[in-house]
């Protein structure tokens, strides 16, 4: 189904995402490493939790995808 | 590049895709209430699918939220680093690079304040100096025209031969341009020499008659 497809791409793109978040808010943190400030735990919190729900929003639009595909 | 640079950099890109995130969550949104519209004979593998969507909904609305939460800390962040790529300190020298640009736009505020307050003092002194010329060329002038209106009345009381004892000639010529005078005065002198040039002519005229007749 075209929308199944739809998603599937989306799901990717959130996939990706989820990984730059993680992948980056891990650098921060091993750079800044223990004396991390305020601001640097910011960042690392946001970007965190950008990949959690990137992540959780791509495998659940995944899961809707492949249930919708073969009605 | 150092560590700090090269996660600069990378910070930089994401935050780019985090700032579209706004259409692509908006876009998976949509695809995701789009899905679950399509129809799905197994009633069970339904619920499920519609599950999914709505877990996939909600992560997308906290994926939103997020979004600028880490706008806000990835900026906050670049802005606190964004110097020490230079490498001016490292590590910890953040925080200089801060106080020091701090310091730096305060000191640009108060170099701009005191630079308005110089033109501003430059412009009144400008207009008192202004001020003060104009006042000094109008008694300037006064002075040139009492001066000359003595000047004239003098000449007129020679030529007309009265005194301006009532003040009718200074009257006549207080009001008048220096240039006005001086052709008043020459004109009453012409008259005058004029009558004087008659009175010659008659008093040589009889002098020549009485002297032609004499002779």
């Amino acid at each position: 189904m075209p929308g199944s497809r739809e998603a599937q791409a989306v799901a990717a793109e959130l996939m990706d995402l989820k990984r730059k978040a993680e992948s980056l808010a891990a650098e921060v943190s091993a750079e800044i490493g223990g004396s991390a400030t305020g601001k640097d735990r910011d960042v690392i919190h946001a970007l965190r939790a950008l990949g959690r729900h990137a992540g959780e929003a791509a495998s659940a639009l995944q899961q809707a995808a492949s249930l919708t595909a073969s009605p | 590049m150092s560590e700090v640079g090269r996660i600069s950099s990378r910070l930089r890109g994401l935050l780019g895709e985090v700032r579209r995130l706004d259409r692509q969550a908006q876009h998976a949104s949509n695809v995701a209430r789009a899905l679950a519209t399509q129809p799905v004979r197994d009633e069970r593998k339904r619920g499920e699918r519609d599950a999914a969507v709505a877990r996939a909904r909600g992560a997308l609305a906290a994926l939103t939220a997020d979004q600028r939460r880490a706008l806000a800390a990835g900026n906050a962040w670049l802005a606190m680093h964004g110097s020490s790529q230079g490498g001016g300190g490292g590590g910890r020298g953040g925080r200089g690079a801060d106080r020091s640009r701090a310091r730096s736009q305060r000191n640009n505020a108060d170099r701009r304040a005191a630079a308005a307050r110089r033109r501003e003092r430059r412009a009144e002194a400008a207009l008192r100096e202004a001020q003060r010329r104009e006042a000094s060329r109008e008694m300037a002038a006064e002075d040139n025209r009492e001066s000359a209106a003595k000047l004239a009345v003098t000449a007129l009381e020679q030529i007309l031969g009265i005194p301006d004892s009532g003040g009718a000639l200074a009257d006549a010529v207080a009001p008048l341009a220096r240039r006005q005078v001086r052709a008043y005065v020459a004109m009453k002198g012409r008259e005058t020499a004029s009558r004087v040039r008659a009175a010659i002519g008659r008093l040589r005229g009889g002098g020549r008659r009485s002297g032609r007749g004499g002779g």
